[in-house]
């Protein structure tokens, strides 16, 4: 049995060995240090032959990288193993956290330049009169600073119930509802 | 480990063999047959997840819940941030509650769309007007999604551009866009979860006081010939849905309201006495833009989510009706 051990570890460090055979050596190489020990080192015996340069792979090395490989989020990674409900949760807080992040990011440059678009094509549309409110993002802005607008828009939408048509973002009804 | 891996490949093979229709289907599918799929999935799916929406310039993240039991729908919108509020439509009614305040506005009108995204069933009226594209492939919250744009075919209109499912045909995103393609307003999921039904939360109408409540009762609708007001300059795909004269709130004031649209975007215009409150010009609250002027002792304000050169065409052609006649 040691033998055959041995025969398939030489096997192995010469590529000899069928895939098969291979993976259920290392599997069982696994349990034995005796025989990790020897595919070492023959390992580093055909590293000498082969290239005349000889480093000792310290062991220890090898386990931590194997630890930090196995720790290292695999979410883009083809990956046979399970992948457990906390971990799942964890990837979809992870991601709305960056697509948040993005959105933010983008949002902030974007409205920079969508102020600046908006003012040009006011510019260009409207060459008389034409003015945005100092602060166009808040509806309640609108209602301090204009009522009537914002009475208009707000039968804009609810106009469209009666109507059964469509208006763009139903959700804005509950900012833009607040007395 | 033989038979492990001999009942993965049949397992694979088996799906894969299944799914070839579905992925075949889908990569068949047009944008239109897409968009109308996505309506249907709207109203007949269990889902909840969190939107974030980039509205006005503002930032918000909602939670979204859409439960349908025995065939009725009831759609939960929950504010993330403040002002907290909780709108819920069911069947016949809009109830939007404010937890700060307490305020509670319940609007009695039959609302049928959906929070997520108002969109007509009924395509073929779009096509007259706009121009509907299949996109690339992209993922929205994990998801695979379909992109599908939405091009007018005029400058009168925005752009509109849908991510929608390609395994539940949910839109997942959605952007409106200037001329100049940078977004205005956009709405996208950051997590869903779809096929779980949660129970529809009941609202008790006895727990609400009734002096923090307003009530929004259907508006009549009046014969289009009734207007007193002539609108020359409409853009192509408009057309009048229908007029109605509303009272102003705290005031003794009446406006005469006409709704336009196109299938997709929509316009009012008011017309009133000359008031104080209005100042003449273009005025803009992200993608909504408003446009007021003056004729002789009246005024007009057209606006609506259409850039700001198709309110000011329209409320430049309105006259008086008497005064055309």
């Amino acid at each position: 049995m040691q033998e055959e051990l041995n025969l398939k570890v030489s096997q192995f460090i010469d590529n000899d060995l069928p895939v098969e055979e291979a993976l259920e050596l290392l599997d069982g190489i696994e349990e034995h240090q005796d025989l990790k020990n020897k595919l070492h080192r023959y390992e580093a015996i055909r590293q000498a032959i082969k290239t005349d340069l000889f480093i000792q792979v310290d062991e220890g090395f090898i386990r931590q990288i194997n630890q930090q490989i196995q720790q290292e989020n695999v979410h883009f990674l083809p990956c046979k193993r399970r992948i457990g409900q906390n971990y799942k949760t964890l990837i979809a807080i992870a991601a709305s956290l960056a697509i948040v992040a993005v959105i933010i990011i983008g949002g902030l440059s974007q409205s920079t330049h969508n102020n600046i678009n908006e003012l040009q094509m006011i510019a260009q549309d409207e060459q008389s009169v034409g003015q945005q409110w100092a602060d166009s993002s808040s509806a309640t802005q609108l209602q301090r600073e204009n009522p009537r607008y914002y009475d208009y828009l707000e039968a804009h939408q609810g106009s469209l119930y009666v109507s059964g048509l469509p208006f763009q973002h139903h959700s804005r009804v509950a900012s833009y509802g607040q007395e | 480990m033989l038979s492990r891996r001999f009942h993965a490949l049949i397992f694979t093979g088996s799906l894969l063999f299944f799914m070839q229709p579905v992925l075949a289907n889908i990569e068949q599918l047009g944008a239109e047959e897409m968009l109308f799929r996505m309506t249907k999935a709207m109203k007949s799916l269990n889902y909840h997840g969190t939107l974030v929406l980039d509205l006005n310039n503002k930032l918000d993240a909602m939670k979204l819940f859409h439960t349908v039991i025995n065939g009725k729908e009831q759609e939960r919108l929950l504010a993330l941030n403040s002002p907290m509020r909780e709108i819920v439509r069911e069947s016949g009614k809009v109830t939007c509650y404010y937890l700060d305040t307490n305020e509670v506005i319940i609007d009695h009108r039959p609302a049928r769309r959906s929070f997520l995204l108002d969109f007509p069933e009924d395509i073929s009226r779009l096509n007259e007007n706009y121009v509907f594209t299949l996109g690339i492939k992209e993922k929205v919250a994990m998801l695979t999604t379909q992109l599908i744009s939405i091009e007018p075919k005029d400058d009168y209109r925005y752009k509109r551009k849908i991510w929608v499912s390609v395994d539940n045909f949910l839109p997942l995103k959605y952007q409106v866009l200037d001329s100049k393609g940078v977004p205005l307003e956009q709405v996208a999921f950051t997590e869903l979860n779809i096929g779980v039904e949660l129970p529809a939360k009941e609202i008790i109408n006895s727990g609400i006081d009734e002096s923090r409540t307003r009530h929004i009762h259907r508006l009549k609708k009046l014969p289009l010939a009734q207007s007193s007001f002539v609108l020359n300059n409409i853009p192509d795909g408009f057309h009048k849905e229908f007029l109605t004269r509303l009272k102003m709130r705290n005031q003794d004031v009446y406006v005469e309201h006409l709704l336009l649209s196109d299938g997709l975007s929509t316009i009012s215009v008011y017309f009133e006495e000359q008031g104080k409150d209005l100042q003449v010009g273009l005025k803009s609250s992200g993608s909504t833009n408003f446009f007021t002027r003056s004729i002789d002792e009246y005024q007009v304000t057209v606006m609506g989510e259409v850039p700001a050169k198709t309110v000011k065409y329209i409320a430049e052609g309105v006259t008086l009706k008497d005064l055309k006649n």
